[in-house]
């Protein structure tokens, strides 16, 4: 375009200089051939007033001694001026108009032979024939210089003529020129200026469009059309912003997606609040962390106080933690909120100040750790029963031995001394709780430090049935008397695709056991006990032992596992503890589903092969 | 084709032409705004005469860029006055209110025995001439060497008021014998000037002629036929040139400013230039005395110079 522009200019540029040149030169030639015709025209005037002067000087001859004769001095002056007429003839002898130049030079010497004789008329002193003879002379001569100039000019006036006529032709043309070249020049110059114009402007309304277009948000926008020179780089450049933009833009909106997928997601609750100005503290942004935490939707969330969420202690504190934020620091704390329900739950927050756009606001990472608390509190009580257990095991350790001196010795008592019926009766109960001390201690010590299992592959569904089995045998012990009593249905529904699995299976009995007789002791006259087993899709083997005894209430439920937790009258609090903790010895887990007076239902899920480790143990 | 009816009324309508014509009528306003007239408005006025030493217009024409010259350095209007006949200087000198003129040796002479007139200059050619000599010429043909070979014939005089023209060649003829010239010749007139004379011997107007060697000299110079076809007779002795003569009661410090102008123009490079054209090397003092030499020979052949006729008739 530059160039094109360039080009442009050059050709107005010689246009105009050619134009003005040739009007120029259009004009000196009109006036060149004016000054021809007006020094012709002159010439002409001239001759004429040389003729009229040569006439003067004729009648001043004619005249001469006559009454009318004109004195000297006049006669002289008639022909000079006769003579200067002839010499303004002479001026234009060099001019390349006079087309006589050469004859008009040889007036010059018939002029000075007139005059000669003109002087000889007025000087001589003779007789009356010299004298006539000398007018005469002088008259003639006369006559043939006008005659001479008669001839010449009669030359010259076709000559002028036609130099007339040329000129006037000329000027005529150079008219026309003049009239095309002002009617045209400014046409031709509209038609160059308008299409370099057209050209340009097309090209700035091509790139004013494709920039709305990008202004409007069409990134996908590209000049298609075909354009030149520097506009074809202006919309290659265009084009490569547009690709550019867009890219950028996709990044940008794959960077913002990202981070709204990750504020999105969170699993911790993510508020963004003011953090200056009386609105400090206003939700600007949470996610949906934050407002299933608390129990909001995001939208009812946003516009909301953090003060609305804290617990009203901890709110009075919020614009002491909003300065120290300010200030640069990154707090972190652990607070009570409040959901929309009222319940408070603990959450750590991790606050600090973030920047953005020109402002300040408070990021704000919060996490619910309520579960991490009850983790927390069941770890320490376990850590407490641990100790506990450590305590009983040691103590029953230290009553183990006494007591097996005190039951030996009641029992050598018992039978060396006579004693009555009601002494020995004493003596039969002594011996029963300090035999029931030793179960409860070896309880005790089983489930402080439960044997390490040995295992050995098994086959579950046999170790069931023979668990079934021994139970029953069980119920028909004296100390189960009153259970038999009761109308037990077991029932067993064995998988017969169990493949044998590693475990001990003397501890597995033992769980089994225990369960089948909780399940006994839950059942208040009948009802039914059902072993169940199976293997599930992730290849690991569940055994239910489901009861429809009276069931657990919800603390009942919460506590059954809990050692020392019973609902027995003479239970030890110990025997789900235990079985819980045999089960997950071997990397398994015992649930309890329960319902009140609807039964329960204990499922041990157990993998079939332990680990290496465990397995050499 | 007359003029006039080729160019029409709408050309001359034309602006073109109207521009033209009155850029054209400008410049004939402002060149006749610059004609001498106006630019010699209130300046004094010198008259000076001049005697037809050869035709009127030639002689005038010869002694124009000389007075114009003079008058640019006095300040003056320099007027030249040409005189039919050489004898009218002096009948005319007071009349035509002259106040110099250029006079020839006889009528130098004659004004200053008559008119009390102030000899102030004569040219002097490069050779140091500032005299010239007269001249009695035939044609060779014509093969006139005697008194007896001119009885009959046509004789042709200048004026009666010239020492060339007429004194010597009857100074000539007296020594030739020819005592009366009017009966021996068949005819005698006087041509008025000296190329006339030369001329008319030449062109067998007249058989017998008189006339000054400068113009002879220089219509020589021009014409070949002179030196070709005449033959001089006889010449005389030389005598002052034309000088430059100035009435009493002119202005002296005039007299003496035009004085010291004419006595330097050969170191003004604008009067040397002046003196080439006019045919000298400079211009000399001419005093009376100079004329003594005219004197003593009119007095020679019997002339009255101060109670001299010089009517040619």
């Amino acid at each position: 375009m530059k160039r094109k522009a360039f080009i442009g200019l050059i050709i107005l540029s010689l246009c105009f200089v050619v134009g003005g040149i040739y009007i120029t030169a259009g004009m000196n030639r009109v006036v060149s051939k004016l000054q021809d015709i007006i020094l012709l025209q002159q010439m002409h005037s001239q001759r004429k007033t040389l003729v009229e002067k040569i006439k003067e000087v004729q009648t001043d001859l004619l005249l001469k001694d006559s009454p009318h004769a004109v004195n000297f001095d006049t006669f002289v002056q008639h022909g000079e001026e006769m003579a200067e007429t002839l010499n303004g003839c002479f001026s234009c002898h060099d001019h390349p108009v006079n087309p006589l130049g050469e004859k008009i030079g040889k007036l010059r010497l018939i002029l000075e032979a007139y005059q000669g004789k003109l002087s000889r008329v007025y000087t001589l002193r003779a007789n009356s024939k010299r004298l006539g003879d000398a007018k005469k002379n002088a008259y003639d001569a006369g006559e043939d210089l006008q005659h001479a100039i008669g001839r010449i000019f009669l030359k010259a006036d076709i000559q002028i003529a036609e130099r007339t006529a040329q000129a006037q032709l000329s000027i005529a043309a150079t008219r026309k020129l003049f009239i095309v070249l002002v009617t045209l020049g400014p046409f031709f110059v509209l038609l160059v200026s308008a299409y370099f114009f057209g050209h340009f402007t097309r090209g700035v309304k091509v790139l004013a469009t494709a920039f709305s277009k990008i202004q409007e948000g069409d990134l996908e926008y590209r000049i298609a059309a075909k354009m030149d020179d520097e506009f074809r780089h202006l919309a290659d450049a265009f084009n490569n912003m547009g690709r550019s933009l867009k890219e950028q833009c996709r990044r940008v909106e794959s960077i913002q997606q990202r981070y709204r997928m990750l504020f999105e997601s969170a699993a911790d609750s993510i508020f963004i609040m003011e953090a200056e100005g009386e609105e400090a503290g206003r939700i600007i942004s949470a996610n949906k962390a934050a407002a299933d935490a608390h129990g909001y939707s995001v939208e009812e969330l946003t516009g909301m106080h953090i003060r609305d969420l804290d617990d009203p202690v901890v709110a009075t504190k919020i614009p002491g933690r909003i300065r120290r934020i300010l200030n640069g620091e990154w707090i972190k704390e652990v607070v009570l909120h409040r959901k929309k329900d009222g319940t408070f739950f603990p959450m750590e927050i991790s606050a600090g100040l973030l920047e953005y756009d020109g402002n300040r606001y408070v990021l704000a990472f919060d996490r619910d750790i309520t579960e991490r608390v009850k983790a927390d509190e069941a770890l320490q009580r376990s850590r407490q029963l641990a100790m506990v257990g450590e305590m009983a095991a040691g103590l029953a350790h230290e009553i183990k031995n006494p007591l097996a001196g005190i039951k030996v010795s009641i029992e050598i008592l018992a039978e060396e001394l006579d004693l009555g019926q009601e002494d020995k009766e004493v003596f039969l109960r002594i011996i029963q709780e300090v035999n029931r001390l030793e179960n409860l201690v070896k309880n005790l010590l089983n489930y402080a430090r439960p044997p390490k299992p040995h295992f050995e592959l098994v086959d579950l569904n046999m170790l069931l049935a023979n668990s079934v089995k021994n139970t029953q045998v069980v119920l028909k012990s004296p100390n189960h008397f009153a259970d038999l009593k009761k109308g037990i249905l077991f029932l067993t529904e064995l998988s017969p695709e169990l493949p044998p699995i590693h475990a001990d299976a003397s501890q597995l009995q033992q769980v089994f056991l225990n369960l089948l007789l909780n399940g006994i002791d839950a059942i208040a006259e009948s009802g039914t006990i059902t072993v169940h087993s199976s293997l599930d899709q992730a290849g690991s083997i569940q055994v239910v032992i489901k009861d429809n005894g009276r069931g657990f209430d919800e603390e009942g439920l919460q506590k059954a596992f809990q050692p020392f937790f019973t609902t027995k009258s003479k239970g030890t609090g110990l025997g789900l503890a235990i079985s819980k903790r045999l089960v997950e010895q071997h990397k398994g887990h015992v649930e309890l589903t329960s319902s009140k007076g609807e039964g329960s239902a204990f499922t041990i899920t157990l993998a079939v092969k332990q680990d290496n480790e465990v397995f050499i143990q | 084709m007359p003029l006039n009816t080729t160019i029409c009324r709408k050309d001359i309508l034309n602006p073109v032409w109207c521009l033209l014509l009155f850029f054209l009528l400008v410049g004939c306003s402002d060149q006749q705004e610059g004609m001498p007239s106006a630019q010699n408005e209130g300046k004094a006025t010198l008259r000076i005469g001049l005697i037809p030493e050869i035709d009127i217009f030639s002689q005038k024409k010869r002694y124009e860029p000389l007075v114009k010259y003079l008058g640019g350095k006095l300040g003056v209007v320099v007027e030249l006055k040409i005189l039919s006949r050489y004898g009218n200087i002096l009948n005319n000198f007071a009349a035509d209110g002259l106040d110099g003129a250029f006079f020839g040796s006889f009528t130098g002479a004659l004004a200053f025995k008559k008119l009390g007139v102030t000899p102030l200059a004569r040219p002097e050619d490069k050779k140091g001439i500032s005299t010239y000599y007269g001249m009695v010429f035939v044609r060779k043909d014509s093969h006139i060497k005697s008194a007896e070979d001119m009885k009959g014939k046509r004789c042709a005089f200048v004026d009666k008021a010239t020492t060339a023209g007429w004194l010597l060649p009857l100074h000539f003829f007296l020594e030739l014998g020819i005592e009366d010239y009017q009966h021996w010749f068949a005819e005698t007139y006087f041509t008025g000037t000296h190329d006339n004379a030369i001329y008319d011997v030449l062109n067998s107007k007249a058989d017998i002629g008189a006339a000054k060697n400068t113009v002879f000299n220089r219509l020589a110079a021009k014409d070949s036929r002179l030196r070709e076809e005449l033959e001089i007779l006889s010449t005389s002795m030389p005598v002052p040139e034309n000088a430059l003569l100035v009435r009493p009661g002119l202005d002296e410090s005039l007299v003496a400013e035009l004085k010291k102008i004419l006595l330097g123009m050969d170191q003004d490079p604008e009067g040397k230039e002046i003196l080439a054209q006019f045919g000298a090397a400079r211009f000399i003092e001419t005093m009376a005395a100079d004329y003594q030499v005219v004197l003593d020979f009119a007095e020679h052949i019997g002339l009255d110079m101060t109670n001299y006729n010089d009517d040619n008739n």
